[in-house]
């Protein structure tokens, strides 16, 4: 399979460098070194300080300062090196937010086959992980690039529970999504980005109708599976414990029509809610790409095929 | 093998939703997927799942699905070889 440029692209030794640091550091030198590595990726890393400004703009409601961009880059470093430490150097912790979310999400610890949905935001690659030590079966949807390091680290960790299918190549993902939904497996998938998705929508997000992919939902249409949104955030100043949070549960009738327009208010809400979360903790948003376009009539109508009309009342 | 293609093109513009889209309009010979009628790879995937449970047939694999999914005549032909094959 060929293997896409990385998605952020530092220098090649960037994950082994902060690797090494998390490993032979003492905390505080460590996080010196993170909030320095962040200020130098800051500044030579000019597409991903703007769409970082762009966001934080947005979130905060106001034009983003410097410090915060670099602090936003720190945070992302520290991400990855909960991913790189996680089961190795630490024992990592997630666990439910609080009891309303461990309700909501009691579906995960069921037998159900369901399609996980998350955002590149906090420790979603954790989470899927976390799932699949419960002896969920799981595939991951995720872009191979040329940085995967972190993701081979965790998937070497994670036994046979876990596969991920590699997003590169469409035709190739159709038949991986089929064989795993027709084994019963759950599916996880990160519901932010449009780069791969043929199928988006129009919904409100950071004060925009922004498009964003809504794959999740027609597979779930399609196999009659429920989709929950689930996203891992660092708990207080910890970096190796996070607290789960979770979306409503949507659950497919097998009616066509009434599915799809449930399943666009089910995702406004659950934007809404991420929303939400994201101003509780503004620098968890590890997107670095400019931030979804914004919707309009003609965004999502290809060829000869008519515009599917986001349905009046959620709009 | 016209009564099957009919009932595939039915098949299509149910399974799509495809709008303002009736049975005449779609030509036996127009690629379906890309530049013909314009088919993603989650439409592939609908697409196929409905063939498979109204023919009773198996597409095991993303090569079989584009050689099926060339055109109405190729789709055609191929549910017609399985069915053939199973019979």
């Amino acid at each position: 399979m060929a293997v896409g440029e990385p998605r952020n692209p530092g220098p090649s030794w960037g994950l082994r460098t902060i690797d090494w640091w998390d490993a032979h550091l003492p905390t505080p030198l460590r996080d010196a070194a993170v909030a320095i590595g962040g200020a130098v990726a800051y500044w030579i890393m000019p597409g991903q300080r703007a769409a970082s400004r762009e966001y934080l703009s947005a979130i905060l409601g106001r034009p983003a300062t410097h410090r915060e961009g670099i602090r936003h880059f720190a945070e992302f470093t520290h991400g990855l090196l909960a991913k790189l430490r996680a089961g190795d150097r630490v024992n990592t912790h997630i666990d439910w937010a609080d009891q309303t979310n461990r309700e909501r999400g009691k579906i995960l610890f069921s037998d159900e086959s369901i399609l996980l949905g998350t955002f590149h935001v906090g420790a979603s690659d954790l989470m899927g992980f976390h799932v699949s030590q419960n002896g969920r079966g799981i595939s991951m949807i995720r872009q191979r690039v040329a940085n995967s390091d972190d993701i081979d680290r965790l998937l070497a960790r994670s036994g046979d529970n876990v596969e991920i299918i590699w997003v590169n190549e469409a035709s190739e993902i159709v038949f991986a999504l089929k064989e795993s939904l027709e084994a019963g497996k759950s599916i996880a998938m990160q519901c932010d980005r449009v780069e791969h998705a043929s199928k988006t929508e129009g919904f409100d997000f950071l004060g925009a109708q922004r498009e964003f992919p809504v794959t999740i939902y027609r597979l779930a249409c399609l196999y009659g599976r429920p989709v929950q949104f689930y996203v891992a955030l660092p708990q207080g100043d910890s970096r190796d414990d996070f607290d789960v949070f979770c979306s409503e549960l949507f659950r497919p009738t097998g009616q066509r029509q009434t599915d799809r327009d449930a399943a666009h208010a089910h995702f406004q809400g659950v934007l809404v809610w991420l929303e939400g979360l994201l101003r509780e903790q503004p620098y968890q948003w590890f997107n670095f790409l400019p931030l979804n376009p914004v919707w309009t009539a003609d965004t999502n109508a290809p060829c000869r095929r008519s515009a599917q009309t986001p349905p009046s009342d959620a709009t | 093998m016209s009564e099957l293609k009919e009932r595939l093109k039915n098949l299509i513009i149910d399974a799509l939703q495809l709008e303002d889209v009736t049975p005449a309009d779609l030509d036996d010979q127009e690629p379906l997927m890309d530049s013909g009628l314009g088919l993603d790879s989650i439409d592939a995937l609908e697409l196929v799942v409905r063939v498979e449970k109204e023919f009773g047939i198996k597409i095991k694999n993303s090569e079989e699905a584009r050689e099926a999914l060339g055109s109405i005549n190729t789709l055609a032909t191929f549910i017609e070889s399985r069915q053939a094959a199973s019979a």
